[in-house]
């Protein structure tokens, strides 16, 4: 998602004037990328149709310059829940070690599990630099985040693919339940 | 809300509303928790029916563990999503559900309005 920010910040003149935002390629192209991209709490963006909107966006949107704290405190706390969220995503799919669909499908299964893990683990050291500093790390600290969130997207759609290709032999039993009477004691 | 003669314009960030209050364009809005909650449509009953629904998947879980019956992957990447789900109640819990009615600040007539509000921008992150 930064990356597309970037791209679009090269792209595009300075502002957008909102006179007929229609009109213009960036609002279809922010319409799509704005829900990700304020989800994964990176940066935040407001919605290209903010004006009609009745709502702000989901984690803020106020960016940088809130007056209510030091700069980057805001966002950085995000960056961390999300952070930990997504080492704890990844953990849980730890779970799935030894389902053995095939060897290929379970290699993979741990290596997905495993990226998800590390993907938000490379972003710490630069989020505690961050919160030490109280500035940015120039350079490294806009290629991690995007280095990290392709690992992360790749590793998801892994994951989901894995989950359907397991549907073409689930294992016997798969449909029966659970047989709650069984600790009452009964006749 | 900022409405400018008496039509509306659009959101004000924190940053925009104290500027103006500070430059005495428009009244400080008196805003109390009870006010925001009343419009909010989602209460602690609904919050809890929905935790009720994940702590029972969960417990279906271990209990199909408990009794060797098979797990399957669906259900591993559901657990995680309901862990995820566990995380964003915690935050959220006081974040008010589909606020449809916004506070209205007013522009005093006497000054000419803004010229333009960081949510007026179509893309405000590229500014």
């Amino acid at each position: 998602m930064f990356f597309l920010e970037i791209v679009l910040i090269r792209l595009h003149p300075r502002q957008v004037d909102v006179e007929s935002p229609t009109d213009s390629w960036v609002y279809f192209v922010v319409t799509c990328i704005y829900p990700f991209a304020s989800l994964m709490g990176y940066r935040t963006l407001n919605s290209s149709r903010a004006v009609n909107s009745r709502r702000v966006p989901s984690l803020g949107g106020y960016g940088e310059n809130c007056v209510y704290s030091p700069p980057y405190f805001r966002l950085l706390i995000i960056l961390l829940i999300a952070c930990v969220a997504g080492i704890a995503f990844g953990g849980i799919h730890c779970l799935g070690w030894n389902f053995s669909q095939g060897h290929a499908e379970q290699i993979l299964w741990r290596a997905a599990s495993l990226a998800i893990i590390s993907a938000p683990v490379l972003i710490l050291p630069f989020w505690a630099y961050e919160i030490k500093t109280d500035n940015f790390a120039p350079r490294l600290a806009d290629v991690v985040p995007i280095v990290s969130i392709v690992i992360y997207s790749i590793a998801r759609v892994i994951l989901i693919v894995l989950i359907f290709m397991s549907f073409r032999s689930p294992p016997p039993g798969t449909y029966d339940t659970v047989a709650w009477t069984n600790p009452i004691p009964h006749f | 809300m900022l409405y400018v003669d008496g039509k509306r314009r659009a959101t004000l960030r924190p940053d925009e509303l104290l500027l103006f209050i500070l430059h005495e364009l428009v009244e400080m809005p008196v805003i109390v928790e009870a006010d925001i909650e009343d419009r909010s449509k989602g209460d602690r009953l609904s919050k809890t029916i929905a935790i009720l629904q994940l702590a029972w998947f969960v417990l279906q879980l271990v209990a199909r563990y408990v009794q060797d019956l098979p797990v399957t992957l669906l259900e591993v990447d559901t657990l995680a999503l309901v862990a995820l789900a566990g995380i964003a109640y915690c935050f959220w819990w006081k974040k008010p559900k589909d606020v449809g009615r916004p506070y209205a600040v007013y522009w005093k007539t006497t000054a000419s309005p803004p010229r333009q509000l960081a949510y007026e921008y179509v893309v405000n992150v590229l500014s």
